[in-house]
């Protein structure tokens, strides 16, 4: 596959090959990919199941055993992954273009940090209790996201004409390490049962037993989407500077505003269904990029598809490789990522 | 018109009023400090005056859009750091992008336009060199296609034309060798005579500014010093008062310009 992706680059290089043809193409091979692996994923587990048998229409749903794994055990697990590697690639593309940088996260804004001090309040102080039929620890860690973005946001705009995306990525940075003493703090007061149910919230999972908490953050992660789709053609431009770009015809403060916005509302939707699944969102993009080119048309919508690809075959391992023991996702994402990454470093010029 | 512009509380120009004459090549020259990119900036509709107003073609730059200003004005910045690697058509092409509806593709015109600008600035030979490969040169000549592929319109006497293109360029040849500095001026020059582009410069370089441009405007603390065609304006006194130094300006046959040589500081030094 990687030659394949390759190939279309080069040829889309020398122009052989349309624009077109080229989107077309780039997409429907990560595409591909992604749709064979979140069939497949539902399959796989410590109890073996068929399709067949899971759409065995001559059973009913009560007495099939194969089609109630993959329903209600396997499939919201994968749809959960798909979402969360999705909007955490895509989310990580667009914050390192709004911020110019290739080391920045979906995380670097304070985004994590904020919705990780929400998610923490709630375990350790032990308030546990549904907020409108959804789970609290979800809505907290939605809510802390939200306060980390406002305050970064507000301190980015205080005495600035534009959007200073210098101070964006201060103010994240720094908040990300207040936040992250405060957990410190909290967790050193709490028991040892609470820490340890903060400290695995921390490293990610996707343990989604039901499709509610899916159906609540499919309206956040489709807005980002929607926004999404709006950015790439300013994304390009924006990565040669704010007064290049504003010379070009972009709108830089609404062009800014919105990336910030919509990365932040995808990142947060993401953890609080997720927890903080760090790697996919630095990783992702540049192996997408080092395949495919810097075109965010292009970059985008491929790192949403094989970021979700990713978690979802990361999620396989992590509930496989020490069956019946499942390992957090978190930790599987760098352990296998960070590897072919630098593999991959050393294949592509 | 009677512009002012302030950052915060610091006054950077006070007052100033100039005409940049259509068709022809004006450069911007003054010590560190005079308000030279402040002035580009206001002319490129980047900022807006704190006080007064300035026009394109008798219209309030305040009342015209974003893409329809970039499609009349383009800008070059001293220096372009690209975040990710594009390549040099890929930069090119992102000129066209006023020219774009926000989801279209640019189609077989954009991409004729893209490699005509490249050919303009010779660098053609390179669109499918990543940019970070390129020599400095190199690079800023490619930044200038993207820029000529922001204003070049298919036009029914040529095959592609600039009609009312104004192209604004900030230090141009700042980080260039003697050789690249050349190569910048020649092709800004045969822009100007062979697409009609009329170009404003802000340098440094008094050698660069003698040869290429036809009218001066010389800043000194935010307002205009002196204003008018190079030969009037660029003299050994001019130096003085602009920069505090003395310098040896005088008429070389074989260039067919004045030539500008420093010599020290000014003995009259007020600071």
């Amino acid at each position: 596959m990687l030659r394949m992706v390759h190939s279309i680059r080069l040829a889309t290089k020398t122009r052989c090959l349309d624009f077109r043809w080229r989107f077309g193409l780039i997409q429907l091979t990560f595409g591909v990919l992604a749709l064979t692996v979140c069939i497949v994923a539902p399959l796989v587990g410590p109890v073996p199941i068929s399709l067949n048998a899971v759409f065995n229409s001559s059973l009913p749903f009560s007495e099939n055993v194969d089609a109630q794994i993959f329903f209600i055990a396997r499939l919201p697990r994968v749809l959960a992954g798909a979402l969360v590697g999705g909007a955490l690639a895509a989310a990580g593309v667009v914050l390192q273009a709004l911020l110019r940088n290739p080391l920045a996260t979906p995380f670097t804004l304070g985004v994590s940090a904020g919705a990780s001090l929400g998610a923490m309040l709630v375990l350790i102080l032990g308030l546990p209790i549904p907020i409108m039929g959804i789970a609290a620890v979800p809505v907290a860690s939605f809510v802390g996201s939200l306060g980390a973005v406002s305050i970064v946001y507000a301190l980015a705009r205080f005495r600035y004409q534009g959007l200073s995306t210098n101070v964006l990525l201060l103010a994240g940075v720094t908040l990300n390490s207040i936040f992250s003493a405060i957990i410190l703090f909290v967790q050193y007061l709490a028991d040892y049962t609470q820490s340890f149910q903060a400290i695995r919230w921390l490293m990610g999972n996707l343990d989604v037993s039901s499709y509610t908490p899916i159906l609540y953050a499919l309206p956040l992660l489709t807005i980002a989407f929607i926004a999404f789709a709006s950015l790439p053609r300013s994304l390009n431009l924006l990565t040669l500077g704010p007064k290049s770009a504003s010379a070009r015809g972009v709108n830089v403060l609404q062009t800014q505003r919105l990336a910030f916005f919509s990365a932040s509302l995808a990142t947060g939707a993401a953890v609080s269904l997720g927890g903080p699944i760090g790697f996919i969102g630095i990783i992702i993009p540049h192996v997408v990029r080092l395949l495919v080119g810097a075109d965010h048309r292009i970059v985008l919508p491929a790192a949403a598809l094989l970021g979700a690809a990713f978690l979802v075959a990361c999620d396989v391992v992590a509930r496989t490789l020490m069956s019946p023991m499942e390992l957090p996702v978190g930790i599987i994402t760098a352990m296998l990522g960070g590897p072919f990454f630098l593999w991959l470093l050393t294949r592509i010029r | 018109m009677n512009v002012s512009f302030s950052y915060n509380t610091t006054q950077v120009l006070n007052n100033i009023s100039i005409t940049v004459p259509h068709g022809g090549i004006t450069g911007v020259l003054g010590p560190n400090g005079s308000g030279k990119t402040t002035l580009l900036n206001l002319l490129g509709g980047l900022l807006k005056p704190t006080a007064g107003y300035v026009r394109l073609d008798k219209k309030d730059l305040s009342t015209l859009s974003r893409p329809l200003l970039a499609k009349k004005m383009a800008f070059v910045t001293q220096e372009t750091h690209l975040a990710f690697d594009y390549s040099v058509l890929e930069i090119t092409l992102m000129g066209r992008y006023p020219h774009l509806s926000p989801f279209q593709i640019e189609g077989p015109t954009d991409i004729k336009i893209a490699r005509e600008a490249l050919k303009i600035t010779g660098t053609r030979d390179l669109e499918n060199r990543p940019f970070a490969s390129l020599s400095g040169g190199e690079k800023q000549r490619v930044i200038i296609a993207s820029a000529l592929a922001q204003l070049l319109q298919t036009s029914t006497k040529y095959e592609f034309g600039i009609t009312e293109g104004l192209l604004l360029l900030d230090e141009p040849t700042a980080a260039l060798d003697l050789r690249y500095q050349l190569e910048i001026a020649a092709t800004l020059r045969s822009l100007n005579k062979n697409q009609n582009t009329t170009i404003v410069v802000a340098t440094h370089d008094l050698n660069l500014a003698a040869s290429l441009c036809d009218q001066l405007i010389l800043l000194r603390s935010g307002h205009v010093l002196k204003e008018g065609p190079t030969p009037k304006v660029l003299s050994a006194e001019t130096v003085r008062v602009l920069y505090n130094v003395e310098a040896d300006v005088r008429f070389n046959e074989n260039s067919g310009y004045l030539n500008i040589a420093p010599i020290s500081k000014s003995p009259n030094e007020a600071n």
